[in-house]
């Protein structure tokens, strides 16, 4: 009972706590590293689930975002400064997010990409408010997951979607009886399908039916159907995520022949999931997004080449985002006009307090649109409505 | 204090001396600022991992009885503390942290030593994997419940940014922590040695004996259900308290299950002292492998592997037996012995 072991395994563990965790604080380190050519490097910190069920989001995020740094680095946007991305897994829980974030400050993170999901980076903007670095998350998109001040976002938030659809199905006439689908045990569904709720009934849409599933029942949808049916909808609404979609449109084919669906970003991903195999179960789906991979679009066409040629498969909505806050992080060191010179002066808390203020006069033209940020962290975008045809993206257009 | 000492043995001193250690060590870091970042935010965890652990052992260990519903405790607690706590500092907003903190630990240990209680009725009709699958479906109820509960936040998660303290996180709820941690394991350690551990003993060993010898068999698994219950929700709490969503989702059977590792980690059984070791290692080891990025997690899991291996394997008996306290304090007695008998036989030959 009484195991040297456990003991050993004490001592062992004091002893590397002490050196592994202890090190990495003393003395005063410079703000910026350099690399080898004498350039000062911004370190971007990126925090995601790389492992685990959201492990495609993380990844998405990250290669994106390394897309952007490459570019950056290679074309030297800015002169004498140089641009490192460091990635750490949060699994996708916001407790590990947190300790991920620590890790990060230990290696000298510059600014926070904040964290993919919402529920972890509302814990790292909570974190991250005692240093007051910047936080730009790309895609955590409830609504007061950056009530911070030095958080923002690259995407839309929840409600600004499902405001978004609802407006776009009021001005196209699209429907006035509709039915709502979404994952309800989904913050991003849930927000959403809220604000939608809300808008819809202000616009005097009618919403027959409201149908939920969860992430263990996402396999069989034949009673939501059958009650969609039922209940004479003439538009789904689904502000769900693609993968989910492509099943509900498979079942739902020959169901629900003459009904409209509708869905926001998260649809994005749809026609690779759907296959030539599926094509017809997704064709003429509409869906509100402010970035499509077929975009002729000059910056999107560029970044999705450099993303098929590194990592061989066509970038999502998140991988988009990604790449876009790491724009908008270079363009708020070039608004603030800091030179390699100055930034080797600078303190820590100057720095983020510069870039934090930069970020509501900036303008990025980036993979999802042309984005102005307010003061309490919100992007302004204009997203496209767009249709599915012929396994295509097109810009909706109602037919005659 | 003089019947506390006597009643305490050696081995449950040195399980509270490694405590206050930790503890200590936690203190220190912090207060010196000699904590990196990664660190600091991990003290707090590592706090409530200990306390879960021993919880759950007190379940599987002394108990026996597979339970992968911790998680399941752990949420009602945290949602019972933080909705409490949240109600407090918002019609109180001067209300000082040591006033409504540990009210919410003890309204969210009782909050969940009655779900504890709940459950632990309808499982004394199953036992073994049975029992686990109960477990295992409650944790689940509860976490679909809160889902669909919309005060409590549902699907988008129940906001604890109010409670939670803005600046040196770490530093403000150590004490709390370890308070909670220190008291509960005193408490759970003195049940285990008391008439009513050894009666609960006595249920996993041989249900049927004990229950021939006058044991009341369904009141002490129903007690342990709530106790063990009571201060995984007190963990709870904590997690609340340290993190700004609590997300019912996070609270599924993988959490259960880590809790479980922990365990099983550490050795079942009344011995506290493995599982509060377990926790630290378990919540510290993929944290420090993060330098090892892709292969981290193929490295913790081989880790895992080898750990369970060398401690259970019958084949490293030998090994292990070499490495026991007790075998090394017996070779250090003899050592002793033969150096005083050769001192004895030199002085003899001296004479």
């Amino acid at each position: 009972m009484k195991k040297l072991l456990s003991i050993l395994l004490a001592v062992m563990m004091v002893a590397s706590c002490a050196v592994a965790f202890a090190s990495c604080n003393g003395g005063s380190k410079a703000l910026f590293e350099k690399d080898p050519e004498g350039n000062v490097v911004i370190k971007i910190g990126g925090i995601g689930p790389l492992t685990g069920d959201y492990a495609s989001y993380g990844n998405s995020v990250k290669n994106g975002a390394q897309i952007a740094v490459d570019q950056l680095n290679e074309s030297n946007a800015l002169e004498g400064i140089s641009f490192e991305l460091l990635f750490e897994d949060s699994e996708g829980d916001g407790t590990k997010a947190v300790t991920a974030f620590g890790k990060l400050q230990d290696s000298g993170m510059n600014v926070s990409l904040g964290g993919v999901l919402s529920g972890e980076t509302k814990n790292i903007v909570a974190t991250a408010a005692e240093s007051g670095i910047l936080v730009l998350t790309p895609s955590a998109s409830a609504k007061d997951a950056i009530n911070k001040d030095n958080a923002f976002r690259v995407c839309f938030n929840d409600p600004q979607q499902g405001l978004y659809a609802a407006e776009v199905i009021k001005e196209k006439n699209l429907a006035t009886k509709i039915a709502l689908f979404y994952d309800n045990g989904n913050d991003y569904c849930k927000g959403n399908a809220d604000t939608f709720k809300q808008k819809a009934g202000e616009l005097g849409l009618e919403i027959v039916t409201e149908q939920t599933y969860t992430e263990s029942t996402n396999t069989d949808f034949s009673t939501q159907i059958t009650a969609i049916k039922e209940n004479g909808a003439e538009l789904v609404f689904m502000p769900i995520y693609y993968s989910d979609a492509a099943k509900f449109l498979r079942q739902a084919a020959g169901t629900l022949e003459n009904t409209v669906f509708f869905g926001v970003d998260g649809l994005d991903g749809l026609i690779g999931e759907c296959g030539t195999e599926h094509a017809a179960d997704c064709e003429d789906v509409i869906l509100l997004t402010p970035y499509f991979a077929d975009s002729v679009d000059p910056v999107v066409k560029t970044f999705v080449e450099a993303y098929e040629e590194k990592f061989g498969a066509t970038p999502d909505q998140f991988a988009a985002d990604g790449y876009d806050a790491v724009l908008a992080i270079a363009k708020a060191i070039e608004q603030n006009g800091f030179t390699a010179e100055a930034l080797e002066e600078i303190t820590a808390e100057d720095f983020n307090k510069k870039m934090v203020g930069a970020m509501t006069q900036i303008t990025v033209t980036g993979a999802t649109g042309v984005m102005t940020w307010t003061a309490d962290g919100e992007t302004d975008k204009d997203p496209s409505v767009l249709q599915i045809k012929g396994g295509q993206y097109v810009e909706y257009k109602k037919e005659q | 204090m003089k019947k506390f000492l006597s009643r305490i043995n050696r081995r449950d001193a040195l399980t509270l001396l490694v405590l206050v250690g930790i503890f200590a060590f936690f203190f220190i870091m912090l207060e010196t600022g000699a904590a990196s970042n990664q660190f600091k935010n991990m003290i707090i965890p590592m706090s409530y991992y200990i306390l879960l652990a021993i919880s759950l052992n007190l379940m599987v260990g002394v108990l026996g009885e597979l339970s992968l519903g911790h998680a399941g405790f752990m949420s009602v607690g945290a949602y019972t503390g933080c909705f409490l706590s949240v109600m407090l500092v918002e019609k109180f907003p001067e209300l000082p942290m040591y006033v409504y903190l540990p009210v919410a630990m003890l309204c969210g240990g009782l909050m969940a030593a009655l779900f504890g209680v709940l459950i632990g009725i309808p499982a004394l009709r199953v036992k073994g994997d049975y029992l686990a699958i109960v477990t295992l479906a409650f944790c689940e109820i509860i976490k679909t419940v809160i889902i669909n509960l919309e005060f409590l936040g549902g699907a988008i998660g129940f906001d604890t940014d109010s409670i939670v303290p803005d600046r040196n996180k770490a530093l403000t709820l150590l004490p709390y922590a370890a308070f909670a941690v220190i008291v509960s394991a005193i408490l759970i350690m003195n049940l285990v040695r008391s008439k009513h551990g050894r009666a609960i003993m006595a249920v996993r060993d041989n249900r049927i004996a004990a229950e021939a010898c006058g044991i009341n068999v369904n009141f002490y698994k129903v007690a342990v259900f709530g106790i063990a219950a009571f201060f995984a929700g007190i963990a709870g709490v904590l997690y609340g308290h340290n993190d700004v969503l609590l997300k019912s989702a996070n609270f599924d059977f993988n959490m259960s299950i880590e809790i479980l590792v922990m365990v099983v980690l550490g050795g079942m059984g009344s011995n506290m002292l493995g599982s509060v070791i377990a926790a630290v290692v378990m919540t510290a080891l993929p944290e420090m492998l993060r330098d090892f990025s892709d292969y981290r997690m193929l490295i913790y899991s081989v880790m895992l592997i080898v750990i369970m291996l060398f401690t259970s394997a019958p084949a490293l008996a030998g090994i292990r037996e070499r490495l026991s306290l007790g075998f090394i304090k017996e070779s250090l007695q003899k050592k002793m012995a033969k150096k005083a008998e050769k001192k004895k036989a030199g002085k003899e030959e001296e004479k």
